[in-house]
């Protein structure tokens, strides 16, 4: 009688674990982070990551592209301040590149596109593109040990859908941050 | 003089046996059900598992049947009359035991003889080997009661006289037929299991069947078109499961809307769907709709309309004019981001019934390994909801 238990209980259990390895697939790790307006901030090995902020611009306006025919696609623009906090004899720069910088427009992956003409970055902000078009060598950037620098990234999004931003650090893990959420009841429409 | 029996441990035993083989039967029957994302076509796994189990479980049976028609010896009056062997199942050989050592008790509640002994002997290899005492219990669950009481009575007197005289006639009784009675059930359930948990193993099959993959067109529509086993077809229903080789979708809902500007009638689909595989890609192109789907009109490309023609579709609701959001465009790739995402897909509606295809690899060529399998989810105009 125990035995047999035994038996039909490790069959259940080889039950469970197939079912579940139905639908789960060997991936990085990642983090979900909510934008609350303010800042998110997080570290992955000498880097300190501060996304400052986000906003979709409604001037200038992205070139009209092929599925967009009602014209309502839209500049999102991200910054983000890095700090290189190593120090110390070892210390050395890390170079941060534009394909860790990924926006979302619901559930698309977005690749960070060249600053618009007639948009003035801060003081001090650089774009960093993956523009594969351009020479200039902007999809990469060296931040020194000790210091920060402010990166802008620009993405062609649709200004209704989820935006999100995911940064895949030096460590491998991503971040995913949550910079707004639509509100809608029925899923389709923004209320 | 022997005490007959019929096997002991039978009973208990072969219950068991068949319960965990019905237990197994399901497991297996279940699991096969779970592979369609492994495997494109089932149906000859299922035959050979339940030709396989049918065999097993037929084997099993017959031996059951053999066990039950021969007959064992449990207890033999030894010629000296100094002692019994006694035929247990922890010993290859009997074991002696001289009447010295042996004490016989007859349970009160039921009339069960309880056999205890000190000390027993094994006759091995020409030698005598002590063993330590033990107690069995003889239950009318075996053993016919009046042949059980009469041979225990001529030991317990063997037990005070070794001299006392033996009605011989008395303790061969007539043999009596005991499979009319408790045997009678014992013999025939391994048959009455067999046939139960063959009905229940194929129930469960149409039902897990049902269950896991709605699918009442399938094998006629695949059959007659000569496609492979790639397409799975589908009657929508509100929060149905749709499972392929690379994803977990669920539907989550169908709405009617109405195109802004033309007033043309589309089909919005809000699909929830989880990445089951590093492979998988996802974008509108994936996504196509159809008056009458049929794998020859997917080859030619027949369909009324293409999701990538919807991206940026603006419909009518209560009066104002609002974007569809979080539309599935260029889509995700399965190893960057989170796994599991909400989206919309928008595509003209049909007049009548609308097919509705997620098209997992290119119908004009082979599917290869890496490309996902198909899904064609027809959807019956009653069932889109509106805004």
């Amino acid at each position: 009688m125990r035995r047999k238990m035994l038996i039909t209980l490790l069959l259940g259990l080889l039950f469970l674990g197939f079912n579940s390895t139905n639908v789960v697939a060997v991936k990085q790790p990642i983090i979900d982070r909510n934008y609350n307006g303010k800042t998110v901030e997080f570290d992955q090995e000498d880097l300190h990551y501060e996304i400052l902020g986000y906003k979709v611009l409604s001037n200038p306006l992205p070139p009209s592209s092929d599925g967009d025919y009602n014209g309502l696609e839209r500049y999102l623009v991200c910054t983000v301040k890095i700090t290189n906090e190593s120090s110390g004899k070892e210390a050395s720069a890390e170079e941060v590149i534009a394909y860790d910088f990924m926006g979302w427009s619901g559930p698309n992956t977005l690749y960070a596109v060249r600053k618009p003409a007639h948009y003035e970055n801060p003081e001090g902000t650089v774009t960093l593109e993956t523009d594969s078009d351009s020479h200039n060598n902007s999809d990469t950037l060296k931040v020194s040990p000790g210091s920060s620098k402010t990166l802008s990234f620009f993405y062609i999004v649709y200004p209704d859908d989820n935006l999100n931003i995911t940064v895949t650090g030096l460590s491998g893990t991503i971040e995913n941050i949550s910079l707004k959420r639509t509100n809608s009841n029925n899923g389709i429409v923004a209320d | 003089m022997t005490l007959k029996m019929k096997s002991a441990v039978f009973d208990k035993s072969v219950r068991i046996w068949f319960e965990l083989y019905f237990v197994l039967v399901v497991i297996g029957t279940l699991l096969i059900n779970r592979l369609p994302l492994l495997l494109d076509n089932r149906n000859p796994l299922y035959l050979f598992f339940w030709f396989v189990a049918m065999v097993i479980g037929c084997l099993k049976a017959i031996r059951v049947k053999l066990a039950v028609d021969s007959e064992y010896r449990a207890v033999e009056i030894v010629e000296t009359r100094r002692g019994i062997n006694l035929y247990l199942r922890n010993y290859w050989r009997p074991i002696y035991v001289p009447f010295k050592w042996l004490k016989i008790k007859q349970s009160d509640e039921n009339n069960d003889f309880i056999l205890s002994y000190d000390k027993a002997i094994q006759f091995r290899f020409g030698k005598a080997l002590l063993v330590s005492g033990n107690q069995v219990e003889f239950s009318e669950k075996y053993f016919v009661f009046e042949e059980m009481s009469d041979i225990f009575d001529v030991i317990a007197n063997l037990q005070k006289d070794p001299n006392v005289v033996i009605d011989y006639d008395k303790l061969n009784p007539v043999e009596k037929n005991v499979t009319k009675d408790k045997w009678r059930t014992a013999k025939f359930f391994p048959w009455i299991l067999l046939g139960t948990s063959l009905v229940s193993v194929i129930l469960t099959a149409i039902i897990s069947d049902e269950f896991f993959s709605p699918s009442p067109y399938t094998l006629q529509m695949e059959t007659s078109l000569n496609s492979p086993n790639y397409h799975r077809i589908y009657d929508y229903s509100k929060g149905m499961t749709i499972s392929t080789n690379f994803y977990k979708f669920k539907i989550l809902h169908a709405y009617k809307v109405q195109e802004a500007d033309t007033d043309d009638d589309y089909i919005v689909l809000n699909i929830n769907a989880k990445t089951a595989s590093e492979y998988a890609t996802i974008s509108d192109g994936n996504f196509m709709s159809f008056d009458n789907w049929s794998m020859k009109a997917e080859k030619d490309s027949n369909e009324i309309d293409d999701a990538n023609n919807n991206e940026d579709l603006v419909i009518k609701t209560h009066g104002r004019k609002k974007g569809v959001i979080n539309m599935l465009r260029s889509g995700w790739d399965g190893s960057e981001g989170n796994d599991n995402y909400t989206f919309n897909v928008a595509l003209k509606k049909a007049s009548g019934r609308t097919d509705i295809v997620y098209a997992g690899f290119q119908a004009i060529l082979s599917k290869s390994k890496h490309e996902d399998t198909s899904f064609v989810l027809k959807i019956n105009p009653n069932d889109l909801e509106k805004i």
